[in-house]
């Protein structure tokens, strides 16, 4: 399956910025949530997928995430963990190679690092706002909306799986050529951002748990102060 | 024949004189003209174009959602309660944007402006890197700057925000774009934008608007805002029945919507429109004030007509009596008209009122002629040195008006001399004429004038006792007048609903951060000027907040610099030939691949883009931004720069005025300091006005103790009027000192009528019932505002009621006490 790769280079991509990518996580932490209990042997169908997308009731995953850059003489790598609560709040702590704390919401970001806190309005930049439903789109399931937003593609063998995104619509498509998504079973195993300039992030999960339950004082410690 | 070719010609000249005024009068509310001295004149043209400005015909409206509960609740902030808010202001501002008293109106950004902040400012990141640049450069590109900025820039490409960084890096490694939207950003206040539309933190669309009208244009404004009424309320209709809709089909939340929180709207939602404008109050005051005047007005006309009925048995008198200072206004206008150009407001408003004292003239000219066997021609000749020199004074007290250093008063003192000249000319030539036939006054008249005339005789014998009336006035004005206090904030003097400043400031703290009326101002011959004075203050103030003196400010600094200064930005980089090899060095250090910064590179081997100026900026889709940051006073420019959270106001003032050309401005203490001025100026007045008077009533009578039974009454009327103020607590301003003026003249006037008719008994009688009627009338005309809800009319009602009526007690007593009534 050939992915579309060449894409007019634009200077929007610093205006959509921090935001944009940041709601790319979002999108990974919705693919991280595939429920795995009712995964059966025979091959997947996307319409399954989603459904269970939509049925998750928390996720908590490790991850490793290398970005190769044309800037940069070598990749860079960062891990650390990702904490999703449905319907809508995403927390993403990096530990390595800096600590960092991203929460965010359909709402708002902010985003804290050893210089301190930096929260803004995803709604005040409509890219941004996009992201984030094109996020909600995939979470709830709703594949005729992934469609709306995507060229969609989806391969199954089995219980391995491949879902495959090319934006539609501007200026997304101006930012993003492509995602790939892979899984196995419940499981999602990676997530792969080629930008239309070339660069990669290739973001692998570990450690999953898709049904993941948070206690009381847990979400409060992970989402505090999160906005609706 | 000769009354009626008296009166042909003054309805001519009445004629002439309105038509003249109608081709000529210009209303014009400029305060400079009230202002003592160049310097502060400024200050002033500031502050009336600040008036002028966008920002003070600005309305803004917020649109919420309430459940059910108090105004300016919201009805729960989520994703489906913005969205149905931004339909609602969206529809909202398509109801009203074509109103035509609508200069323009904005729900949200535009588009474009983001896009042309980016055109604008990326390509001249260099250029605006600093505003010290030959200190401040050199520290942002020292080895350890750039090491840390390569560090940081690998940092952030780690982090999810990389992307954006990523496109800038290779043409500004420094991060010099960055600072300057940072800096940009951290003034965007507390609004938030939902799909394209202004959303304030509690969910409240909003939508901002400018007239066309000046705020205190009434009639525009009001019909703007019943308009504005009309279109809420049917969006409110459609809003309540879109709820209702989805209540009875259950629709599901949408998008975001916790469905922990229930899928459906609250039953209880209403749409709530919250509004701030001075257009507002202006129109509020308005109606408050013409439904006092109605009524006030009415109880005013009823009063006099039975006044008049009863002692003239002709309510037409009323019309006679104030024809001589309908004249002198019409007169008077049309003079300062031909002589100033233009006249101001406030000028035809106090003038008007001083010429009000006039109404004396006719009073005692109708009644003597009615009471008097003299024939009629007899008693206007009698009358005239009476009344002439009841004007003189008058004319002479308003004379110190001309003397003050304000020409705003010097326009009010013409006026009102000319308009009380021609109202004694009036008076004594032009109402005769409409007199008719010989009258004879009712017995009514004849009885209270004998009364009146028998009261006063009945005093003679008491002389020594009522010397002690002014001593005892005297002393009572020495103990009650230390506790006197004045009151120079006329705002005070509203009648303000407050639950319409309460909303007014509701909506204001909602959609901006920076203080109201309180400004650092730099000015300049021109704009290259005011962006040089600019520029060092923004230095003072970016000073000031780095000591926590300031919170923040948003300046002109921060969209547009001077293009010296600009250059100076340019030369500080290439000035440095090893920067750019020091930071490439820096960057490959940080793991950055060689030549990764080949933009930043570029930039100095090519010729800078020119500095950025003011009309490249006009001409953006930014240029909207220069509307309150830019002012033009006529002979100057101003920069305008908003202040947030000054620690304190004097230290911060002294830092600004440390840079030439720069000031704050606090509209407020400016405003009240200029009252306190002009309080100041109308006592100093009232004194060589009362020097005057003493001259003037000198020359008439040769002698100084009918001099002094004249002039004494309308002195003590003024001291007790204001112990009783004291007395009561209330703080005395502006208004009460004009007040007191008029009623200075009537005491005057009062004391003359009364000494020119001491040596016969029968006119003194005559006399007395004058100065009663006349009382009554000023108290009916002008006393029965005591009665206004309005705060500023009650002052002029108070003032004007308790003077005249303490006029006409103390002149009989002073007159007798000086032995002038036997």
């Amino acid at each position: 399956m050939g992915f579309r790769s060449s894409h007019d280079s634009t200077d929007s991509a610093p205006r959509t910025g921090r935001r944009a990518v940041a709601a790319l996580f979002v999108l990974v932490a919705a693919s991280v949530a595939v429920p795995g209990s009712s995964f059966c042997e025979t091959s997947l169908d996307l319409a399954t997928l989603m459904q269970k997308m939509g049925s998750s009731t928390g996720v908590i995953a490790e991850f490793v995430e290398t970005k190769e850059i044309a800037l940069l003489s070598a990749p860079l790598e960062s891990r650390g963990t990702i904490y999703f609560a449905p319907p809508s709040k995403l927390l993403r702590i990096t530990t390595s190679p800096s600590v960092t704390r991203m929460l965010m919401t359909p709402a708002a970001m902010r985003f804290v690092d050893e210089a301190g806190s930096d929260g803004f309005d995803l709604e005040s930049n409509p890219i941004a706002r996009q992201f984030v439903e094109n996020f909600i789109v995939l979470f709830s399931g709703d594949l005729e909306g992934l469609r709306e937003r995507y060229e969609v593609s989806f391969e199954a063998d089995g219980k391995k799986w491949r879902l495959g995104l090319e934006p539609r619509r501007a200026p997304f498509d101006r930012l993003v050529d492509h995602l790939v998504l892979v899984g196995d079973g419940p499981q999602m195993e990676s997530m792969e951002m080629v930008e239309e300039d070339g660069d990669r992030t290739v973001t692998r999960f570990t450690k999953t748990d898709t049904a993941h339950e948070f206690a009381d004082g847990e979400f409060q410690r992970l989402f505090d102060g999160a906005p609706d | 024949m000769r009354s009626r070719g008296i009166r042909a010609v003054f309805f001519g000249v009445l004629f002439v004189l309105g038509g003249f005024i109608a081709s000529r009068i210009e209303f014009s509310t400029d305060i400079t003209n009230f202002m003592p001295d160049g310097d502060r004149a400024e200050l002033a043209t500031l502050a009336r174009q600040l008036a002028r400005s966008d920002l003070a015909r600005t309305n803004i409206l917020t649109v919420g959602i309430a459940a059910d509960g108090p105004k300016g609740t919201t009805g729960g902030r989520d994703r489906r309660n913005d969205d149905r808010v931004v339909a609602a202001t969206t529809e909202l501002a398509k109801a009203i944007e074509g109103h035509p008293e609508i200069a323009w109106l904005r729900t949200g950004p535009g588009q474009d402006t983001m896009e042309a902040a980016w055109e604008i400012y990326f390509p001249r990141r260099f250029h605006f890197a600093s505003v010290d640049p030959e200190t401040e450069i050199p520290r942002l590109v020292s080895d350890d700057a750039l090491a840390e900025a390569a560090r940081r820039a690998r940092d952030e490409l780690a982090q999810p925000t990389g992307s954006i960084f990523k496109k800038m890096i290779p043409a500004d490694p420094v991060g010099l774009f960055r600072r300057f939207a940072e800096r940009l950003a951290a003034q965007e206040g507390p609004l938030k934008v939902h799909d394209g539309v202004f959303l304030t933190s509690d969910g409240q669309g909003v939508i901002f608007l400018g007239t066309k009208s000046s705020a205190f244009a009434s009639k525009p404004q009001g019909e703007l805002l019943a308009a504005i009424d009309e279109a809420f309320a049917q969006v409110a209709a459609g809003f309540a029945a879109e709820v209702a809709s989805e209540l009875r089909k259950g629709t599901a939340g949408d998008l975001g919507e916790d469905p922990a929180r229930g899928s459906g709207p609250d039953p209880g939602l209403v749409l709530t429109l919250e509004r701030s404008g001075a257009n507002r109050f202006a129109v509020d005051a308005e109606r408050s004030i013409r439904r006092d005047v109605r009524w006030i007005g009415l109880l005013s006309m009823l009063g006099i007509a039975v006044l008049f009925y009863a002692y003239f048995r002709s309510v037409g008198r009323f019309a006679l009596a104030m024809m001589p200072a309908v004249a002198g206004v019409a007169a008077a206008t049309a003079a300062g008209l031909a002589v100033f150009g233009q006249l101001d407001g406030l000028t035809i408003a106090f003038g008007a009122s001083l010429i009000g004292v006039a109404i004396d003239y006719p009073i005692h000219l109708l009644n003597h002629d009615a009471l008097s066997r003299d024939s009629r021609a007899e008693t206007v000749r009698r009358l005239g040195p009476t009344l002439s020199v009841g004007a003189l004074t008058t004319m002479a007290s308003f004379a110190g008006l001309s003397l003050t250093a304000f020409p705003g008063f010097q326009e009010i003192g013409f006026f009102a001399m000319t308009g009380v000249g021609v109202a004694l000319l009036t008076t004594l030539f032009v109402v005769p004429a409409f007199l008719g036939g010989a009258t004879e006054a009712p017995r009514l008249s004849h009885s209270t004038a004998g009364s009146l005339g028998a009261m006063v005789r009945g005093l003679d014998g008491r002389r020594k006792v009522l010397l002690a009336v002014p001593v005892l006035c005297l002393g009572f004005a020495a103990w009650a007048l230390p506790g006197l206090t004045w009151e120079d904030d006329l705002s005070k003097l509203s009648n303000i609903d407050p639950a319409l400043q309460e909303e007014d400031n509701r909506v204001r703290s909602r959609v901006s951060q920076f203080d109201t009326g309180r400004f650092a101002i730099a000015t300049g011959a021109d704009e290259a000027e005011v962006l040089a004075v600019n520029d060092k203050l923004y230095a003072k103030l970016l000073e000031a907040k780095s000591a926590s003196a300031l919170e923040d400010f948003r300046s002109l600094a921060d969209l547009v610099r001077s293009p010296d200064l600009q250059r100076r930005n340019i030369e500080a980089f290439r000035k440095d030939s090893t920067l750019v090899a020091r930071t490439d060095a820096a960057f490959t250090s940080a793991g950055f691949r060689t030549g990764a910064l080949g933009e930043f590179n570029d930039w100095f081997a090519a010729d800078p883009l020119p500095p950025l100026t003011i009309d490249d900026l006009r001409a953006s889709p930014l240029g909207d931004l220069l509307a309150t940051l830019l002012v033009d006073l006529d002979t100057k420019v101003a920069a305008v720069t908003q202040l947030r959270g000054i620690r304190d106001v004097d230290a911060l003032g002294r830092a600004i005025e440390a840079v030439p050309g720069a000031r704050l401005f606090d509209q407020k203490r400016f405003v009240n300091r200029l009252y306190a001025e002009f309080r100041g100026a109308t006592f100093r007045q009232i004194f060589v006005g009362c020097a005057l008077v003493l001259f003037v009533l000198l020359i008439r009578y040769r002698a100084l103790r009918p001099a002094l039974a004249a002039l004494l009454p309308s002195l003590l009327v003024a001291l007790l009027v204001l112990s009783i103020a004291a007395l009561r607590g209330e703080s005395v301003n502006l208004l009460h000192v004009v007040s007191l003026i008029m009623v200075m003249g009537m005491g005057v006037d009062y004391g003359v009528f009364l000494v020119d008719s001491s040596d016969d008994p029968r006119g003194f009688d005559a006399t007395m019932l004058s100065l009663l009627l006349s009382c009554l009338t000023t108290v009916l005309v002008f006393g029965t505002l005591a009665l206004s809800s309005h705060p500023a009319l009650s002052v002029i009602g108070r003032t004007t009621g308790l003077g005249v009526l303490l006029s006409l007690l103390i002149a009989p007593v002073t007159l007798v006490a000086l032995g002038e009534g036997d």
